[in-house]
Protein backbone atom coordinates (compact mmCIF):
# COMPACT_ATOMS: atom_id res chain seq x y z
CA UNK A 1 0.00 0.00 0.00
CA UNK A 2 1.78 3.47 -0.63
CA UNK A 3 0.70 6.28 0.59
CA UNK A 4 2.02 8.78 -1.58
CA UNK A 5 -1.14 11.56 -2.17
CA UNK A 6 -1.57 13.45 -5.14
CA UNK A 7 1.25 15.59 -6.39
CA UNK A 8 1.08 19.43 -6.39
CA UNK A 9 0.12 19.77 -10.17
CA UNK A 10 -2.65 17.45 -10.03
CA UNK A 11 -3.87 19.41 -6.71
CA UNK A 12 -3.47 22.83 -9.16
CA UNK A 13 -5.91 20.87 -11.97
CA UNK A 14 -8.07 20.05 -9.44
CA UNK A 15 -8.35 23.09 -7.38
CA UNK A 16 -8.56 24.88 -11.13
CA UNK A 17 -11.48 22.73 -12.61
CA UNK A 18 -13.39 23.34 -9.07
CA UNK A 19 -12.90 27.03 -9.42
CA UNK A 20 -14.37 26.75 -13.16
CA UNK A 21 -16.92 24.56 -11.99
CA UNK A 22 -18.02 26.75 -8.92
CA UNK A 23 -18.00 29.67 -11.84
CA UNK A 24 -19.81 27.98 -14.57
CA UNK A 25 -22.56 27.21 -11.48
CA UNK A 26 -22.48 31.15 -9.98
CA UNK A 27 -22.96 32.52 -13.63
CA UNK A 28 -26.05 29.57 -14.35
CA UNK A 29 -27.82 30.95 -11.45
CA UNK A 30 -26.73 34.49 -12.64
CA UNK A 31 -28.08 33.97 -16.11
CA UNK A 32 -31.41 32.21 -14.68
CA UNK A 33 -32.19 34.31 -11.78
CA UNK A 34 -35.40 36.12 -12.56
CA UNK A 35 -34.13 39.38 -10.35
CA UNK A 36 -31.86 41.44 -12.60
CA UNK A 37 -28.30 41.34 -11.77
CA UNK A 38 -25.58 43.27 -13.56
CA UNK A 39 -22.24 44.28 -12.72
CA UNK A 40 -20.21 47.70 -13.49
CA UNK A 41 -17.02 48.94 -12.86
CA UNK A 42 -16.44 51.94 -10.41
CA UNK A 43 -16.79 54.64 -13.54
CA UNK A 44 -20.25 53.10 -14.70
CA UNK A 45 -19.17 51.01 -17.34
CA UNK A 46 -21.42 47.88 -17.27
CA UNK A 47 -19.59 44.74 -17.32
CA UNK A 48 -22.53 41.90 -17.41
CA UNK A 49 -26.46 42.34 -17.99
CA UNK A 50 -28.01 38.87 -17.38
CA UNK A 51 -31.83 37.73 -19.24
CA UNK A 52 -34.16 39.12 -16.41
CA UNK A 53 -32.07 42.82 -17.37
CA UNK A 54 -32.82 42.49 -21.20
CA UNK A 55 -36.20 41.18 -20.14
CA UNK A 56 -36.55 44.31 -17.50
CA UNK A 57 -34.89 47.12 -19.16
CA UNK A 58 -35.63 46.47 -22.79
CA UNK A 59 -31.94 46.55 -23.71
CA UNK A 60 -29.60 43.55 -25.10
CA UNK A 61 -26.83 42.92 -23.16
CA UNK A 62 -24.69 43.01 -26.62
CA UNK A 63 -25.90 46.59 -27.26
CA UNK A 64 -25.77 47.57 -23.52
CA UNK A 65 -22.16 46.03 -22.34
CA UNK A 66 -19.82 48.52 -22.92
CA UNK A 67 -22.18 51.59 -22.39
CA UNK A 68 -22.58 53.72 -19.19
CA UNK A 69 -25.31 52.64 -16.67
CA UNK A 70 -26.35 56.02 -16.54
CA UNK A 71 -28.43 55.55 -19.99
CA UNK A 72 -31.11 54.19 -16.84
CA UNK A 73 -30.88 56.30 -14.60
CA UNK A 74 -33.62 59.80 -15.41
CA UNK A 75 -31.89 62.91 -15.73
CA UNK A 76 -32.95 64.45 -12.20
CA UNK A 77 -31.94 61.18 -10.56
CA UNK A 78 -28.57 61.41 -11.93
CA UNK A 79 -26.51 62.36 -9.28
CA UNK A 80 -28.05 59.39 -6.86
CA UNK A 81 -25.51 57.37 -9.01
CA UNK A 82 -22.39 59.62 -8.00
CA UNK A 83 -23.37 59.29 -4.31
CA UNK A 84 -23.94 55.25 -5.03
CA UNK A 85 -20.25 55.18 -6.94
CA UNK A 86 -18.84 57.15 -3.33
CA UNK A 87 -20.16 54.66 -1.05
CA UNK A 88 -19.20 51.41 -3.27
CA UNK A 89 -15.29 53.25 -3.43
CA UNK A 90 -15.51 53.06 0.10
CA UNK A 91 -16.43 49.51 0.54
CA UNK A 92 -20.09 49.78 1.62
CA UNK A 93 -22.85 48.17 0.53
CA UNK A 94 -26.75 49.38 -0.51
CA UNK A 95 -29.36 47.50 0.36
CA UNK A 96 -33.17 47.90 -0.76
CA UNK A 97 -32.62 51.38 -2.21
CA UNK A 98 -36.14 51.90 -3.69
CA UNK A 99 -35.71 54.71 -6.89
CA UNK A 100 -36.43 54.99 -10.51
CA UNK A 101 -34.95 53.51 -13.65
CA UNK A 102 -35.65 54.38 -17.95
CA UNK A 103 -36.61 51.47 -19.67
CA UNK A 104 -35.52 51.44 -22.98
CA UNK A 105 -38.36 52.81 -25.06
CA UNK A 106 -38.49 55.81 -22.38
CA UNK A 107 -40.79 54.42 -19.47
CA UNK A 108 -40.24 55.26 -16.66
CA UNK A 109 -40.09 52.19 -13.65
CA UNK A 110 -39.96 51.34 -9.85
CA UNK A 111 -37.55 49.32 -8.85
CA UNK A 112 -35.73 48.49 -5.74
CA UNK A 113 -31.81 47.85 -6.11
CA UNK A 114 -28.98 46.42 -3.95
CA UNK A 115 -25.28 47.51 -4.86
CA UNK A 116 -22.05 45.55 -3.36
CA UNK A 117 -18.41 46.42 -4.18
CA UNK A 118 -17.13 43.52 -6.15
CA UNK A 119 -13.25 42.96 -5.11
CA UNK A 120 -9.99 41.03 -7.08
CA UNK A 121 -8.02 38.62 -5.89
CA UNK A 122 -5.93 41.16 -3.63
CA UNK A 123 -9.33 42.44 -2.13
CA UNK A 124 -9.50 45.62 -3.65
CA UNK A 125 -12.71 47.19 -5.49
CA UNK A 126 -12.67 46.77 -9.21
CA UNK A 127 -16.11 47.34 -9.47
CA UNK A 128 -19.77 46.59 -8.17
CA UNK A 129 -22.67 44.21 -8.62
CA UNK A 130 -26.68 45.13 -8.70
CA UNK A 131 -29.92 43.07 -8.22
CA UNK A 132 -32.45 44.95 -9.31
CA UNK A 133 -36.08 43.75 -8.45
CA UNK A 134 -39.09 45.76 -10.56
CA UNK A 135 -41.77 47.04 -8.26
CA UNK A 136 -43.67 48.56 -10.70
CA UNK A 137 -46.58 46.38 -9.69
CA UNK A 138 -46.57 46.91 -6.01
CA UNK A 139 -46.04 50.35 -6.34
CA UNK A 140 -49.40 50.57 -8.46
CA UNK A 141 -51.05 48.36 -5.58
CA UNK A 142 -50.19 50.16 -2.83
CA UNK A 143 -51.44 53.48 -5.21
CA UNK A 144 -54.65 51.75 -6.08
CA UNK A 145 -55.42 50.74 -2.16
CA UNK A 146 -54.67 54.17 -0.98
CA UNK A 147 -56.83 55.59 -3.38
CA UNK A 148 -59.63 53.08 -2.90
CA UNK A 149 -59.15 53.87 1.19
CA UNK A 150 -59.47 57.39 0.34
CA UNK A 151 -62.59 56.69 -1.81
CA UNK A 152 -64.38 54.38 1.05
CA UNK A 153 -63.24 57.44 4.08
CA UNK A 154 -64.78 60.19 1.88
CA UNK A 155 -67.98 58.18 0.90
CA UNK A 156 -71.28 59.59 1.84
CA UNK A 157 -72.88 56.13 1.88
CA UNK A 158 -71.89 54.27 4.94
CA UNK A 159 -68.97 51.57 4.00
CA UNK A 160 -68.46 48.39 6.20
CA UNK A 161 -66.85 45.11 5.91
CA UNK A 162 -67.69 41.84 7.70
CA UNK A 163 -66.58 38.39 8.20
CA UNK A 164 -68.57 35.44 7.32
CA UNK A 165 -69.80 34.96 11.10
CA UNK A 166 -71.31 38.44 10.87
CA UNK A 167 -67.89 40.17 12.41
CA UNK A 168 -67.51 43.80 11.92
CA UNK A 169 -64.14 44.34 10.36
CA UNK A 170 -63.92 47.85 8.75
CA UNK A 171 -66.24 51.01 9.42
CA UNK A 172 -65.85 54.42 7.42
CA UNK A 173 -66.45 57.89 8.42
CA UNK A 174 -70.19 57.89 6.43
CA UNK A 175 -71.15 54.89 8.75
CA UNK A 176 -70.00 56.41 12.06
CA UNK A 177 -72.23 59.23 11.58
CA UNK A 178 -75.39 57.06 10.03
CA UNK A 179 -75.11 54.72 13.18
CA UNK A 180 -73.75 57.07 15.97
CA UNK A 181 -71.06 54.31 16.78
CA UNK A 182 -67.27 55.02 16.18
CA UNK A 183 -64.99 52.51 14.21
CA UNK A 184 -63.49 51.88 17.79
CA UNK A 185 -66.94 50.54 19.01
CA UNK A 186 -67.59 48.30 16.02
CA UNK A 187 -64.48 46.58 14.90
CA UNK A 188 -64.75 43.93 16.39
CA UNK A 189 -68.84 43.34 17.33
CA UNK A 190 -71.14 41.81 15.37
CA UNK A 191 -73.16 43.38 13.25
CA UNK A 192 -76.39 42.16 14.33
CA UNK A 193 -76.48 45.27 16.67
CA UNK A 194 -77.95 47.41 14.25
CA UNK A 195 -80.76 44.81 13.26
CA UNK A 196 -83.98 45.52 15.06
CA UNK A 197 -84.98 41.93 16.61
CA UNK A 198 -87.70 41.57 13.99
CA UNK A 199 -85.19 41.69 11.26
CA UNK A 200 -82.66 39.54 12.67
CA UNK A 201 -83.76 36.67 10.20
CA UNK A 202 -82.89 39.34 6.98
CA UNK A 203 -78.89 38.66 8.23
CA UNK A 204 -79.51 34.56 8.24
CA UNK A 205 -80.82 35.28 4.72
CA UNK A 206 -77.78 37.52 3.45
CA UNK A 207 -75.51 35.96 5.14
CA UNK A 208 -76.33 32.05 3.54
CA UNK A 209 -76.51 34.09 -0.05
CA UNK A 210 -72.87 35.80 0.40
CA UNK A 211 -71.36 32.19 1.23
CA UNK A 212 -73.10 31.16 -1.84
CA UNK A 213 -71.13 34.38 -3.82
CA UNK A 214 -74.51 36.64 -4.15
CA UNK A 215 -74.74 39.68 -3.85
CA UNK A 216 -77.50 41.46 -2.66
CA UNK A 217 -78.43 44.98 -4.46
CA UNK A 218 -80.04 47.63 -2.98
CA UNK A 219 -81.84 45.85 -0.05
CA UNK A 220 -84.58 48.22 1.17
CA UNK A 221 -84.93 47.94 5.23
CA UNK A 222 -84.25 49.37 8.71
CA UNK A 223 -81.85 49.77 10.49
CA UNK A 224 -81.26 50.96 14.08
CA UNK A 225 -79.01 54.36 15.32
CA UNK A 226 -76.93 53.84 18.39
CA UNK A 227 -79.83 55.67 20.18
CA UNK A 228 -82.24 53.05 19.55
CA UNK A 229 -84.14 55.28 16.43
CA UNK A 230 -84.88 53.37 13.51
CA UNK A 231 -82.95 54.42 10.09
CA UNK A 232 -84.63 53.74 6.48
CA UNK A 233 -81.92 52.61 4.07
CA UNK A 234 -80.76 50.99 1.28
CA UNK A 235 -78.01 47.91 1.90
CA UNK A 236 -75.92 46.38 -0.79
CA UNK A 237 -74.09 43.67 0.59
CA UNK A 238 -71.18 41.79 -1.89
CA UNK A 239 -68.66 39.06 -1.08
CA UNK A 240 -65.08 39.77 -0.43
CA UNK A 241 -62.76 37.17 -1.77
CA UNK A 242 -59.09 36.10 -1.15
CA UNK A 243 -56.39 35.33 -3.96
CA UNK A 244 -57.89 31.82 -4.09
CA UNK A 245 -61.38 33.31 -4.90
CA UNK A 246 -62.77 32.01 -1.49
CA UNK A 247 -65.84 33.89 -0.07
CA UNK A 248 -63.98 35.41 3.41
CA UNK A 249 -66.32 38.31 4.30
CA UNK A 250 -68.63 41.08 2.60
CA UNK A 251 -68.57 44.37 2.03
CA UNK A 252 -71.58 46.45 2.97
CA UNK A 253 -72.99 49.65 1.46
CA UNK A 254 -75.15 51.40 3.76
CA UNK A 255 -77.58 54.51 2.30
CA UNK A 256 -79.81 56.52 4.73
CA UNK A 257 -83.04 56.62 2.63
CA UNK A 258 -85.37 58.24 5.17
CA UNK A 259 -85.49 61.77 3.04
CA UNK A 260 -86.33 59.82 0.19
CA UNK A 261 -89.15 58.00 1.96
CA UNK A 262 -90.73 61.32 3.55
CA UNK A 263 -90.39 62.71 -0.23
CA UNK A 264 -92.55 59.92 -1.01
CA UNK A 265 -94.72 60.23 1.63
CA UNK A 266 -95.38 63.97 0.92
CA UNK A 267 -95.57 63.20 -2.96
CA UNK A 268 -98.32 60.56 -2.04
CA UNK A 269 -100.14 63.00 -0.04
CA UNK A 270 -99.64 65.61 -2.40
CA UNK A 271 -101.62 63.19 -5.10
CA UNK A 272 -104.16 62.50 -2.84
CA UNK A 273 -104.96 65.98 -2.48
CA UNK A 274 -104.96 67.19 -6.33
CA UNK A 275 -106.81 64.19 -7.29
CA UNK A 276 -109.81 65.30 -4.60
CA UNK A 277 -109.61 68.64 -5.50
CA UNK A 278 -109.80 67.95 -9.10
CA UNK A 279 -112.87 66.05 -8.36
CA UNK A 280 -114.75 68.70 -6.02
CA UNK A 281 -113.74 71.04 -9.38
CA UNK A 282 -115.49 68.58 -11.98
CA UNK A 283 -118.39 68.55 -9.77
CA UNK A 284 -119.11 72.35 -9.70
CA UNK A 285 -117.97 72.64 -13.25
CA UNK A 286 -120.85 70.15 -13.71
CA UNK A 287 -123.40 72.31 -11.52
CA UNK A 288 -122.36 75.31 -13.13
CA UNK A 289 -122.75 74.20 -16.62
CA UNK A 290 -125.95 72.42 -15.83
CA UNK A 291 -127.34 75.93 -14.19
CA UNK A 292 -126.10 77.99 -16.58
CA UNK A 293 -127.74 75.88 -19.66
CA UNK A 294 -130.71 76.41 -17.19
CA UNK A 295 -131.57 79.89 -18.12
CA UNK A 296 -132.96 80.15 -21.17
CA UNK A 297 -132.28 83.73 -21.58
CA UNK A 298 -128.39 83.38 -21.30
CA UNK A 299 -126.48 82.55 -24.21
CA UNK A 300 -125.08 79.47 -23.11
CA UNK A 301 -121.40 78.89 -24.36
CA UNK A 302 -120.41 82.79 -23.69
CA UNK A 303 -122.03 82.32 -20.38
CA UNK A 304 -120.56 79.00 -19.18
CA UNK A 305 -117.07 79.97 -20.45
CA UNK A 306 -116.42 83.15 -18.63
CA UNK A 307 -117.51 81.60 -15.38
CA UNK A 308 -115.24 78.94 -15.84
CA UNK A 309 -112.75 81.18 -16.46
CA UNK A 310 -113.42 83.03 -13.05
CA UNK A 311 -113.18 79.87 -12.28
CA UNK A 312 -110.06 79.06 -13.39
CA UNK A 313 -108.44 82.67 -12.38
CA UNK A 314 -109.72 81.89 -8.35
CA UNK A 315 -108.07 78.50 -8.86
CA UNK A 316 -104.56 80.34 -9.80
CA UNK A 317 -104.95 82.49 -6.71
CA UNK A 318 -105.36 79.52 -4.74
CA UNK A 319 -102.29 77.71 -6.07
CA UNK A 320 -100.00 80.66 -5.90
CA UNK A 321 -100.70 80.73 -2.57
CA UNK A 322 -100.31 77.11 -1.39
CA UNK A 323 -104.73 77.14 -0.72
CA UNK A 324 -103.58 79.09 2.05
CA UNK A 325 -105.43 82.70 2.58
CA UNK A 326 -106.10 84.64 -0.19
CA UNK A 327 -106.14 88.57 0.00
CA UNK A 328 -109.35 90.18 -0.92
CA UNK A 329 -107.47 92.79 -2.87
CA UNK A 330 -105.31 90.20 -5.08
CA UNK A 331 -108.77 88.74 -5.41
CA UNK A 332 -110.63 92.14 -6.92
CA UNK A 333 -107.48 92.41 -9.35
CA UNK A 334 -107.98 88.82 -10.33
CA UNK A 335 -111.60 89.07 -10.99
CA UNK A 336 -111.11 92.56 -12.62
CA UNK A 337 -108.49 91.21 -15.37
CA UNK A 338 -111.24 90.28 -18.02
CA UNK A 339 -112.87 93.75 -18.12
CA UNK A 340 -109.51 95.73 -18.13
CA UNK A 341 -110.30 97.49 -21.13
CA UNK A 342 -113.50 98.53 -20.48
CA UNK A 343 -113.56 99.20 -16.56
CA UNK A 344 -110.19 99.15 -15.14
CA UNK A 345 -110.17 102.86 -14.56
CA UNK A 346 -113.96 103.07 -13.23
CA UNK A 347 -113.89 100.45 -10.44
CA UNK A 348 -112.67 101.55 -7.27
CA UNK A 349 -112.01 98.81 -4.61
CA UNK A 350 -111.23 99.92 -0.86
CA UNK A 351 -110.95 97.90 2.50
CA UNK A 352 -108.71 96.76 4.06
CA UNK A 353 -105.87 94.22 4.25
CA UNK A 354 -108.01 90.79 5.01
CA UNK A 355 -107.19 86.96 4.08
CA UNK A 356 -110.35 85.03 2.81
CA UNK A 357 -110.53 81.31 3.22
CA UNK A 358 -109.78 79.14 0.05
CA UNK A 359 -113.93 78.31 0.20
CA UNK A 360 -114.28 82.14 0.68
CA UNK A 361 -112.39 83.28 -2.10
CA UNK A 362 -113.96 80.88 -4.37
CA UNK A 363 -117.49 82.21 -3.58
CA UNK A 364 -116.73 85.64 -3.32
CA UNK A 365 -114.82 85.21 -6.46
CA UNK A 366 -117.62 83.96 -8.53
CA UNK A 367 -120.20 86.66 -6.84
CA UNK A 368 -117.67 89.19 -8.11
CA UNK A 369 -117.69 87.76 -11.37
CA UNK A 370 -121.54 88.00 -12.05
CA UNK A 371 -121.48 91.36 -10.96
CA UNK A 372 -118.75 92.58 -13.21
CA UNK A 373 -120.48 90.53 -16.10
CA UNK A 374 -123.73 92.34 -15.55
CA UNK A 375 -122.35 95.40 -14.47
CA UNK A 376 -121.08 95.49 -18.59
CA UNK A 377 -123.69 94.07 -20.03
CA UNK A 378 -126.54 95.72 -18.44
CA UNK A 379 -125.29 98.18 -15.49
CA UNK A 380 -123.24 100.65 -14.97
CA UNK A 381 -120.00 99.25 -17.06
CA UNK A 382 -122.43 99.72 -20.33
CA UNK A 383 -122.34 103.41 -20.36
CA UNK A 384 -119.67 105.59 -20.35
CA UNK A 385 -119.86 107.69 -17.77
CA UNK A 386 -121.20 104.67 -14.97
CA UNK A 387 -118.52 103.08 -12.39
CA UNK A 388 -119.05 100.87 -9.71
CA UNK A 389 -117.56 100.84 -6.08
CA UNK A 390 -116.70 97.86 -4.18
CA UNK A 391 -115.86 98.31 -0.56
CA UNK A 392 -114.99 95.80 2.30
CA UNK A 393 -114.74 95.87 6.44
CA UNK A 394 -114.51 93.77 9.32
CA UNK A 395 -117.07 95.00 12.48
CA UNK A 396 -117.92 92.82 15.52
CA UNK A 397 -117.36 90.14 13.90
CA UNK A 398 -119.14 90.40 10.81
CA UNK A 399 -117.57 91.17 7.31
CA UNK A 400 -119.72 93.56 5.14
CA UNK A 401 -118.91 93.81 1.09
CA UNK A 402 -120.53 95.97 -1.11
CA UNK A 403 -120.76 96.68 -4.47
CA UNK A 404 -122.19 99.49 -5.43
CA UNK A 405 -122.95 101.02 -9.31
CA UNK A 406 -123.03 104.50 -9.84
CA UNK A 407 -124.34 106.93 -12.36
CA UNK A 408 -125.29 103.46 -14.87
CA UNK A 409 -128.86 103.26 -16.61
CA UNK A 410 -131.48 102.96 -14.82
CA UNK A 411 -131.63 99.77 -12.79
CA UNK A 412 -133.99 97.61 -13.33
CA UNK A 413 -134.60 94.17 -11.66
CA UNK A 414 -134.23 91.27 -14.50
CA UNK A 415 -137.85 89.85 -15.20
CA UNK A 416 -136.20 86.17 -14.97
CA UNK A 417 -134.23 85.09 -11.70
CA UNK A 418 -130.93 83.61 -13.62
CA UNK A 419 -128.52 81.61 -12.26
CA UNK A 420 -126.29 84.61 -11.57
CA UNK A 421 -128.46 86.46 -9.46
CA UNK A 422 -129.36 83.15 -7.50
CA UNK A 423 -126.06 82.77 -6.92
CA UNK A 424 -125.29 86.69 -5.44
CA UNK A 425 -128.60 85.92 -3.41
CA UNK A 426 -128.81 82.16 -2.38
CA UNK A 427 -125.50 80.57 -3.19
CA UNK A 428 -122.71 82.36 -2.50
CA UNK A 429 -124.40 83.61 1.02
CA UNK A 430 -125.15 80.43 1.80
CA UNK A 431 -121.49 78.80 1.24
CA UNK A 432 -120.58 81.29 4.04
CA UNK A 433 -123.85 81.22 6.40
CA UNK A 434 -124.47 85.14 5.22
CA UNK A 435 -126.82 86.92 3.92
CA UNK A 436 -126.85 88.60 0.01
CA UNK A 437 -128.72 91.43 -1.14
CA UNK A 438 -129.61 92.63 -4.07
CA UNK A 439 -131.27 96.24 -5.03
CA UNK A 440 -131.57 97.89 -7.88
CA UNK A 441 -131.77 101.63 -7.30
CA UNK A 442 -132.19 104.38 -10.55
CA UNK A 443 -128.06 104.94 -10.99
CA UNK A 444 -127.92 100.96 -10.97
CA UNK A 445 -127.81 98.03 -9.09
CA UNK A 446 -126.05 96.91 -5.57
CA UNK A 447 -124.91 94.04 -3.67
CA UNK A 448 -124.84 94.01 0.18
CA UNK A 449 -122.89 90.94 1.42
CA UNK A 450 -122.82 90.05 5.73
CA UNK A 451 -121.20 86.71 7.08
CA UNK A 452 -119.57 85.92 10.04
CA UNK A 453 -116.24 86.76 10.02
CA UNK A 454 -114.93 83.05 10.96
CA UNK A 455 -116.73 81.49 8.20
CA UNK A 456 -115.05 84.35 5.65
CA UNK A 457 -111.38 84.86 6.95
CA UNK A 458 -108.72 82.55 7.28
CA UNK A 459 -107.29 82.39 10.86
CA UNK A 460 -104.25 85.01 10.98
CA UNK A 461 -101.39 84.02 13.26
CA UNK B 1 -144.85 52.84 -8.20
CA UNK B 2 -143.34 56.41 -7.13
CA UNK B 3 -145.27 56.70 -4.87
CA UNK B 4 -143.13 54.59 -3.09
CA UNK B 5 -140.90 56.87 -2.15
CA UNK B 6 -141.56 60.40 -3.22
CA UNK B 7 -142.80 61.64 0.15
CA UNK B 8 -139.33 60.42 1.67
CA UNK B 9 -137.36 63.68 2.88
CA UNK B 10 -133.88 63.98 1.38
CA UNK B 11 -130.98 65.96 3.61
CA UNK B 12 -128.18 67.34 1.85
CA UNK B 13 -125.04 67.70 2.82
CA UNK B 14 -122.38 69.77 0.54
CA UNK B 15 -119.87 71.94 1.53
CA UNK B 16 -120.37 74.06 -2.12
CA UNK B 17 -123.53 75.44 -1.75
CA UNK B 18 -123.54 75.52 -6.38
CA UNK B 19 -123.19 71.83 -5.87
CA UNK B 20 -125.41 71.58 -2.88
CA UNK B 21 -128.42 73.40 -4.93
CA UNK B 22 -128.22 71.58 -7.94
CA UNK B 23 -127.91 68.56 -6.43
CA UNK B 24 -131.24 69.27 -4.52
CA UNK B 25 -133.11 70.64 -7.54
CA UNK B 26 -132.27 67.11 -9.38
CA UNK B 27 -133.26 65.16 -6.47
CA UNK B 28 -136.64 66.95 -6.33
CA UNK B 29 -136.82 66.39 -10.06
CA UNK B 30 -136.55 62.86 -8.85
CA UNK B 31 -139.34 62.82 -7.00
CA UNK B 32 -137.52 63.33 -3.68
CA UNK B 33 -138.83 66.33 -1.06
CA UNK B 34 -135.66 68.28 0.28
CA UNK B 35 -135.43 67.91 3.53
CA UNK B 36 -133.02 70.50 4.09
CA UNK B 37 -129.23 71.59 2.41
CA UNK B 38 -126.72 72.50 4.74
CA UNK B 39 -123.38 73.59 3.99
CA UNK B 40 -121.44 73.26 7.30
CA UNK B 41 -121.68 70.45 9.97
CA UNK B 42 -123.48 72.09 12.75
CA UNK B 43 -126.69 73.19 10.13
CA UNK B 44 -126.22 69.30 8.67
CA UNK B 45 -126.39 67.75 12.66
CA UNK B 46 -129.67 70.56 13.31
CA UNK B 47 -131.35 68.87 10.25
CA UNK B 48 -130.81 64.62 10.67
CA UNK B 49 -133.72 64.32 12.80
CA UNK B 50 -135.84 65.80 10.14
CA UNK B 51 -135.08 63.78 7.22
CA UNK B 52 -135.59 60.36 5.71
CA UNK B 53 -132.84 59.35 3.95
CA UNK B 54 -128.71 62.06 3.40
CA UNK B 55 -126.43 62.57 0.96
CA UNK B 56 -123.33 63.50 2.93
CA UNK B 57 -120.30 64.91 1.06
CA UNK B 58 -117.44 63.64 3.19
CA UNK B 59 -114.90 66.66 3.25
CA UNK B 60 -116.79 70.07 4.11
CA UNK B 61 -113.58 72.48 3.93
CA UNK B 62 -112.25 72.22 7.33
CA UNK B 63 -113.91 69.85 9.07
CA UNK B 64 -116.04 66.39 7.69
CA UNK B 65 -119.55 65.05 7.91
CA UNK B 66 -118.25 62.32 10.01
CA UNK B 67 -120.57 63.18 13.02
CA UNK B 68 -123.46 63.51 10.98
CA UNK B 69 -122.95 59.86 9.47
CA UNK B 70 -122.59 58.46 13.19
CA UNK B 71 -125.77 60.47 14.27
CA UNK B 72 -127.86 59.26 11.29
CA UNK B 73 -126.41 55.87 12.28
CA UNK B 74 -128.17 55.76 15.19
CA UNK B 75 -131.15 57.01 14.58
CA UNK B 76 -131.53 54.11 11.81
CA UNK B 77 -131.89 56.94 8.79
CA UNK B 78 -129.82 55.66 5.82
CA UNK B 79 -127.25 57.71 3.60
CA UNK B 80 -125.02 58.08 0.85
CA UNK B 81 -121.50 59.42 0.98
CA UNK B 82 -120.06 61.43 -1.64
CA UNK B 83 -116.27 62.12 -1.78
CA UNK B 84 -113.41 62.74 -4.47
CA UNK B 85 -111.42 60.60 -2.09
CA UNK B 86 -111.13 56.60 -1.83
CA UNK B 87 -113.01 54.80 0.48
CA UNK B 88 -110.01 53.41 1.93
CA UNK B 89 -109.15 57.31 2.96
CA UNK B 90 -112.48 57.98 4.43
CA UNK B 91 -113.50 58.10 8.46
CA UNK B 92 -114.64 55.10 9.78
CA UNK B 93 -118.35 56.24 9.71
CA UNK B 94 -118.31 55.82 5.87
CA UNK B 95 -116.69 52.52 5.51
CA UNK B 96 -120.16 50.51 5.31
CA UNK B 97 -122.16 53.39 3.29
CA UNK B 98 -122.53 53.12 -0.18
CA UNK B 99 -119.94 55.73 -1.66
CA UNK B 100 -120.39 57.71 -5.29
CA UNK B 101 -117.47 59.77 -6.33
CA UNK B 102 -117.67 63.25 -7.60
CA UNK B 103 -118.97 64.23 -9.91
CA UNK B 104 -121.99 62.53 -9.12
CA UNK B 105 -123.80 60.71 -11.42
CA UNK B 106 -127.60 61.78 -10.09
CA UNK B 107 -129.66 59.27 -11.99
CA UNK B 108 -127.79 56.24 -9.75
CA UNK B 109 -127.39 58.30 -6.96
CA UNK B 110 -131.64 58.58 -7.15
CA UNK B 111 -131.68 55.03 -7.88
CA UNK B 112 -129.41 54.36 -4.85
CA UNK B 113 -131.38 55.80 -2.47
CA UNK B 114 -134.69 54.24 -3.65
CA UNK B 115 -133.31 51.18 -3.17
CA UNK B 116 -132.55 52.33 0.70
CA UNK B 117 -136.05 53.65 1.84
CA UNK B 118 -137.40 50.76 -0.05
CA UNK B 119 -135.68 48.41 2.35
CA UNK B 120 -135.86 50.47 5.29
CA UNK B 121 -139.50 50.27 5.05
Amino acid sequence: MSDAGPSDSDHAVALTSRIETAAALLAAIVASSSDAILSKTLDGRITSWNAATEELFGYRAVEIIGQSIRLLIPAERQAEEDAILERIAAGERVENYETVRLHKDGRRLDVLVTISPVRDANGVIVGASKIIRDISERKRAEESAALLSAIVASSFDGIVSKSLDGTVTSWNRAAEQLFGYSAQDMIGQPIRRLIPADRQFEEDDILRRIARGETVACFETVRLHRSGRPIEVSVTVSPVRDVQGTVIGASKIVRDISDRRRAEEQIRTLVAEVHHRTKNLLGLVQAIARQTAAAPAEDFLESFSARLKALAANQDLLVRNDFGGIDMADLVAAQLAPFADVAAARIEANGPPVRLTPTAAQQIGMALHELMTNAAKYGALSSAAGRAVIDWQCEEEVFAMNWTEYDGPDGRRPARTGFGTRLLTTLVPASMGGTGVLEFAPGGPSWRFRSPVRNVLAQTL
Amino acid sequence: VIGAWTTSRVLIVEDDAIIAYDLAEQIEAAGFLIAGIATTLTRGLELCETCDAAILDVNLGRETSAAIAEKLAELDTPYIAVSGYARADLPGAFRNAPLFGKPVQVDRLAAKLQHLLGSGN
